[in-house]
């Protein structure tokens, strides 16, 4: 069967072209990176002691209002 | 519809689209300057021992905060939206503008949670009770907004640059546009 990649008129077997790209190269590469910070992000969160906004604070919500210049309102 | 260039347009007049990309640019933009004027007080918290500074400093990361930035990221996160569904680009057509909604999504996330953070420190830092000790001891949300800012800056790199890849998603979809056309399928070298 004739490979359907292949151009038949030139003798060239070698394939012309696929149906779908690939995945580029600099989109691994992202990839890659994201990975390690994301399992850096982990191994601190693991060995830092916690996270999240309960972590600053010995109260947690706020009782004040900071939507406007100028002296908060409660 | 306009068939003259290599893809479909989509819906949005060329007056729209350039008034879209004009709000997605200015919301954009001035998210990254924002966080930016947020970094000067943040490292203000993180190196200060002067009371006064201090509880300045806190008060206006909340101000900034509430008031700036989480505006500017649901703008620029929205107009971001309109633009990838208004224009030839799409959402899911192209690496760029995947990973940027991606990022753009978990920065905002991200940014959600620390305002509760940022508001109780500056709760605290407005409190005439709470001591100089106290205030001198609380944390900084430097790693936050360092890590927010790189973020930022490689959504910019990647929107204007606009690096080539397209999804399966986008291929197939151009495939059919190709095919409604009586164009042939395109290949891949």
């Amino acid at each position: 069967m004739a490979d359907p990649f292949t151009d038949p008129g030139s003798g060239d077997d070698r394939p012309v072209g696929r149906l779908t790209p690939g995945m580029p190269r600099w989109v691994k590469a992202f990839l890659i990176v994201a990975l390690v910070v994301a399992l850096l992000v982990v191994i601190l969160l693991l060995t830092g002691g916690g996270h999240g906004p309960g972590r600053h604070m010995s109260s947690g919500v706020s009782s004040r209002t900071w939507t406007s210049v100028g002296a908060p309102s409660r | 519809m306009d068939f003259r260039r290599g893809a479909i347009e989509m819906t949005m007049s060329p007056g729209l689209r350039t008034f879209a990309l004009a709000a997605h640019l200015t919301f954009s933009v001035g998210w990254v300057g924002a966080v930016g004027a947020y970094l000067a007080l943040d490292a203000t918290v993180a190196t200060s021992q002067d009371t006064q500074t201090l509880r300045a400093a806190y008060i206006g990361m909340a101000l900034i905060v509430v008031n700036v930035i989480v505006p500017l990221a649901f703008a620029s996160l929205l107009t971001g939206l309109i633009m990838s569904l208004g224009t030839k680009w799409g959402l899911f057509r192209h690496y760029w503008v995947l990973i940027s909604l991606v990022l753009t999504v978990v920065a905002s996330a991200v940014l959600l949670v620390e305002t509760r953070v940022v508001r109780s420190l500056a709760d605290m830092a407005a409190d005439p009770a709470t001591s100089s000790e106290h205030l001198r001891a609380m944390p900084s949300t430097l790693p936050h907004s360092v890590g927010g800012i790189v973020v930022l800056l490689v959504i910019l790199v990647l929107n204007v640059s606009k690096p080539r890849g397209m999804t399966r998603y986008g291929w197939r979809k151009q495939q059919a546009e190709r095919t409604q056309r009586g164009q042939p399928a395109a290949l891949v070298p």
